[in-house]
């Protein structure tokens, strides 16, 4: 496996796929072309170049997780977590120690469900960012030392969420400045990474990440606006704890009294928060739908109050009923089979046996809001996800609209629960499909609409019946009818030189898909910071380790004052480009700034 | 338990500057930043009296600048503890421990994993593709479905004519896609930059390929026609992928994964340690690899001392043997403990130690330490210690020991090298209201809420203590003196730094 993905990174294979794109699209004279990888010099003449030297590091820092790698990589070298466990003092061997398991919830203690397992969270007044600074120290040491296997300097390629805060980005830099030799560091926002990692130039990046669910509109590669919403990993294993607390209570006696009033606080001292995030993965699938409407037409059947999660829960709880009653196995349904699987962390350890389908309603209720009305004013930071990725296709400008919209793509850690990609991009569609993109709605509107389609079929008969008319008498001898029917709406004629010609670029120009909802998938903001890298291609941000070190943060520039023009265009050819200290008097931190 | 009780940890001094010492540059910027990490660590304290606050084992920072003092080195140059933090570790060569050659990390970069299979009777064709490899061995020769898939996968690659339905059939592996879209974005910028390096692409400015080279001869020449022909013909924009080839995927139905699940147990679904263990396979690799027949290196050792040899090592243990388990200390009851501690230098030092009176932490206990100052000899020739007179030496019988009570001012025991005092400690009570006998069902409903809920390590007693030591040395030889005098120059160094002896675990008081 390691040889495969160092063939890939072969720079000798990258030439050749070089010039075969020369060869393909013939251009008008013949040149070898630029080789963008590993070049040592600006001067020397193409040779094999020493693979690895100029490749770049690309880390991205995440809530949950940290990936390092090497740019002109397919994969990060390296993914790893903040959890508890690896932040521990030096010579800590506890967790090997016999019965460490069963100690989960001391170690929790009066903390927040999730809190100890991530890196920083974007509300900053309870975070302490001298700690943060140390995780991050740790968890890139670990990956230098492990994965990386490189002490020598080299350039960095950050990527990051779109809006970071800004003490978190002081602090993020501050130690990988300080703690390791980095002579350079080009910021990326993962948006954009992600988009590229598509293949795209413009996007709808929908990233359901840990803290919160980002959705950015990108158009030819710049962020056009951001939305935001609470509805996201962290309380979707926050919903499939609660799922899991409340099955083990069931089948606890002495839980039975008071399993109705179990409050958060209980829920969550019942199963731990590593076996939550083990069934999330392994477990939790999300309804398509196609299976929602179905679901709802039922519910509506049979009871018109009841929302939809009661009456999934309806149709759910006969199997569990009987698995409940006595120990003999439910009636086996096939479309919603029980399954069973071990609980290690309750007291007493338990095996739980639930239907397939309980296991979608934390995406339901979280993600989707399925428990809620259907028109409901939520809060801002409360938008279920399909909604907020409408509502932002509605506040794009109209041409970035119709782009975007067909390049939907839909990444972050949660987007990999099977089911929930589609279930966004088919929910956006029937939101579309319902309001159009109409800002306005209402009964008002309605009501308008209604009585502009009145109007709209009392005009068209007379028309039709015109066009008839001209139809009927298609010579001259009749009189000549009132209304001819306008250039514009006849079928243009065929010019069978043009047509040759289009059909000559069919396969350089290629009409560009809009104005139907469309996904892509991407392979990730890290492919697309390891590509970005791997080109060579110069960022806006970039900070270099004196100035960082001397300035801080404060010492950048806004953008806007820094000349990008003159720098990308008024160096001649000869003047070696590179880290050189001269080459920018400012800097700036771009869209982060 | 981390470690066996008692222990000590010493306290890198490189955690406090390395990641405050930019806030505090920018004090007027960050002010918000100082702030907001201030707040949780105390309430409303100066940023002076933050500059001396005691150590607090307890605060979650304090698990990334403890360590043991084995894990610690020295710097000699800027006479400095240095902690794995505060050091970059170069690996020069590594060592396989199955062929037990060393192999330099160049070599481990680049060559990867040559890992010997025919130690379990597998002989590999070529070092790539062994899944394929490995089924066609299990189908007895013949190329199994993955390799007719992989063949299949070649041809969507190459851009060969498949029928459509087939093309979307069979999937690209990310891998594949990845170089799809490198290349494809390789040849946008080739095209869609002209040669005079719009983008500011690469490297090279293009000197090695003659379309750049007719550009300046046309630019020397006179002759325009070179630029302009060029410019027409490259006012393509960079487009997006739009096919297949170019590393573009569209979003496909999942319904079959679910499906697959429904039919699925628990055992057969991927758990995350299996995911971890998957996606990053040289994890492990990486580190045993290697190629039998690279020579030994010729290792450079960088000045990596360790601490062991400078720092003196600290010892606790009890005066008195009255505690049977470390685990289990009886708490409001005075224990004495003797702190030894060891000098490793060629000269003796003094040494002041420090301690607050209350461990920080939520039960606090009270610690004394009867001799703060004190000196320890030097670590010189163990003969001297039989030959001379024992005037400096200070010992104790068994029987002294066992009844003999700690004077305050002095020291217990003194030896050659080592220097012994006595360390008071009163555990407290893991009791929050001691001193109220509540009455049972009190107790039972106070245990449910938040604040008599032990939490991890709570019961752990750990005293934060400051040592500095002051030695007179010879000045660093290095060279400038010409001749070395009859007499050479002393200098006088100091050592002041935090570190943290954990003591046991105060017994539960229902116990």
């Amino acid at each position: 496996m390691a040889a495969s993905t160092q063939s890939h990174r072969n720079a000798s294979s990258l030439r050749t796929a070089s010039l075969q794109a020369h060869a393909s699209t013939a251009p008008d004279s013949p040149h070898t072309p630029k080789r963008a990888v590993s070049t040592t010099s600006a001067f020397s003449s193409p040779a094999p170049g020493t693979r690895d030297i100029d490749e770049s590091m690309v880390f991205e820092f995440g809530s949950r997780r940290f990936r390092a790698g090497f740019s002109n990589e397919s994969a990060p070298r390296c993914s790893s977590g903040y959890g508890p466990e690896e932040q521990r003092r030096a010579g800590d061997y506890r967790r090997w120690v016999d019965g460490y398991e069963n100690s989960w919830r001391k170690r929790k203690g009066g903390k927040d469900w999730s809190e100890a397992y991530e890196l920083w969270r974007m509300d900053l007044r309870g975070v302490d960012l001298g700690l943060v600074g140390d995780k991050i120290e740790r968890v890139v040491r670990d990956a230098y030392q492990k994965y990386l296997l490189h002490a020598m300097p080299r350039k960095l390629i950050l990527i990051l969420p779109p809006a970071f805060p800004r003490p978190l980005l002081s602090t993020l830099l501050t130690s990988l400045f300080a703690n390791f030799q980095l002579p350079l560091i080009t910021l990326l926002s993962s948006p954009v990474l992600s988009t590229i990692a598509a293949g795209l130039r413009s996007a709808l990046v929908v990233d359901i990440g840990w803290h919160e669910t980002i959705i950015t509109g990108i158009f030819e590669l710049r962020e056009l606006l951001h939305c935001r919403t609470d509805r996201a990993g962290r309380m979707l294993s926050r919903e499939m704890g609660k799922l899991l607390a409340r099955e083990s209570m069931k089948s606890q006696e002495w839980h039975e009294a008071k399993d109705t009033i179990a409050d958060d606080d209980e829920l969550s001292d019942e199963v731990s928060f590593e076996e939550t995030e083990e069934v999330l993965a392994r477990l939790a699938w999300c309804r398509s739908y196609s299976q929602v409407l179905r679901l709802r037409s039922i519910s509506r059947q049979e009871s018109p109050e009841e929302t939809f999660a009661d009456a999934s829960e309806q149709l759910e709880t006969p199997s569990v009923a009987e698995g409940d009653s006595e120990g003999a196995p439910p009636t086996p349904d096939p479309n919603d089979p029980a399954i069973i699987f071990p609980l290690q962390s309750t007291t007493p350890p338990m095996t739980v046996r639930l239907p397939m389908s309980r296991f979608a309603e934390p995406c339901e209720t979280v993600l989707f809001a399925a428990d809620a009305a259907a028109d409901e004013n939520w809060d801002d930071n409360e938008v279920p996800v399909h909604h907020l990725a409408y509502d932002a296709l509605l506040s794009l400008p109209r041409d970035a609209r119709g782009i975007c919209m067909s390049r939907i793509i839909i990444t972050g850690g949660a987007s990999n629960i099977p089911g929930v990609k589609n279930r966004v991009i088919d929910e956006v569609a029937a939101l579309f499909a319902e309001r159009g993109w109409e800002k306005v709605r209402g009964k008002a509107v309605e009501r308008r609409r209604t009585k502009l389609e009145e109007i709209n079929r009392n005009l068209k008969p007379s028309r039709r019946v015109e066009i008839q008319k001209t139809s009927e008498y298609p010579h001259g001898d009749t009189p000549f009818p009132l209304h001819t029917p306008s250039p514009g709406l006849e079928d243009p004629e065929l010019d069978p030189i043009d047509e040759k010609l289009r059909l000559e670029n069919a396969h350089a120009v290629r009409p560009i898909v809009h104005g139907i909802v469309r996904g892509v998938e991407t392979l990730g903001p890290w492919a697309g910071g390891a590509l970005i890298g791997g080109l060579k291609i110069k960022g806006i941000a970039q900070i270099e380790q004196d100035k960082f070190l001397q300035q801080g943060l404060a010492g950048a520039s806004k953008e806007g004052e820094i000349n990008v023009a003159t720098q990308r265009f008024s160096m001649g050819p000869g003047v070696p480009r590179g880290v050189s200290a001269g080459e920018r008097s400012s800097w700036t931190l771009g869209v982060f700034g | 338990m981390s470690r066996p009780f008692p222990y000590t940890y010493i306290s890198c001094p490189c955690t406090d500057t390395s990641t405050p010492v930019c806030l505090s540059k920018r004090r007027g910027v960050d002010e918000v930043t100082r702030n907001l990490a201030k707040t949780p660590l105390g309430a409303g304290d100066d940023a002076e009296e933050e500059e001396e606050r005691t150590f607090d084992p307890r605060s979650p920072r304090s698990n990334y600048s403890l360590y043991p003092l084995e894990h610690l080195l020295y710097c000699e140059d800027c006479h400095q503890i240095r902690c794995p933090r505060c050091v970059l570790d170069e690996i020069v060569c590594w060592f396989c421990p199955n062929c037990l050659f060393e192999v330099s990390s160049t070599m481990v970069k680049m060559e990867g994993n040559s890992w010997n299979t025919s130690d379990i009777g597998i002989l590999f064709d070529r070092p790539s593709n062994i899944t394929h490899q490995l089924e066609r061995v299990a189908n007895g020769g013949v190329p199994g479905f993955a390799e007719e898939r992989a063949q299949a996968r070649k041809k969507v690659i190459a851009g060969e004519d498949i029928p459509e339905g087939f093309a979307w059939d069979v999937d690209l592996t990310p891998d594949e896609r990845f170089g799809k879209l490198k290349h494809f974005y390789l040849t946008q910028l080739v095209n869609s930059s002209s040669s005079s390096n719009s983008l500011d692409l690469s490297n090279s400015y293009g000197y090695g390929s003659p379309g750049a080279l007719s550009r300046i001869m046309g630019l020397y020449s006179g002759i325009t026609g070179y630029g302009n022909k060029k410019s027409k013909a490259r006012s393509m924009p960079m487009r997006e992928a739009s096919t297949v080839a170019d590393g573009l995927k569209l979003l496909e139905r999942d319904e079959s994964v679910i499906e697959k699940m429904k039919q699925a147990k628990w055992d057969d679904t991927t758990s995350l340690s299996q995911r971890a263990e998957q996606r990053y396979p040289h994890r492990f690799l990486s580190h045993i690899l290697v190629k039998p027949e690279s020579k030994v290196q010729t290792t450079r050792f960088r000045i990596r001392l360790v601490a062991l040899n400078y720092i003196p090592t600290m010892n606790l243990r009890q005066l008195q043997p009255i505690l049977k388990d470390y685990n289990a200390l009886p708490p409001l009851k005075p224990i004495q403990f003797l702190l030894t501690l060891h000098n490793p230098l060629f000269d003796p030092i003094r040494i002041t130690l420090a301690t607050p009176s209350h461990t920080p932490g939520r039960f606090a206990s009270k610690v004394t330490i009867l001799c703060p100052e004190f000196e320890i000899g030097a670590n010189t020739d163990v003969w001297d210690e039989a030959l001379s007179t024992g005037s400096k030496e200070k010992r104790r019988t068994k029987a002294e020991s066992s009844e003999g009570q700690a004077e305050a001012g002095k020291i217990w025991e003194k030896g050659r090298n080592w220097t012994t005092v006595v360390l008071e400690v009163v555990p407290a009570s893991l009791d929050p209201t001691p001193k109220l006998p509540s009455l049972p069902e009190e107790t039972e409903q106070e245990s449910t809420t938040e604040d008599t809920v032990l939490e991890e390590d709570d019961d752990v007693l750990e005293i934060p203590l400051f040592v500095h030591a002051e030695y007179e040395t010879e000045a660093a030889a290095d060279g400038s003196g010409g001749v070395a005098g009859a007499e050479k120059e002393k200098e006088k160094r100091e050592l002041a730094y935090w570190c943290v002896l954990g003591v046991g675990r105060i017994a539960h008081s229902a116990s």
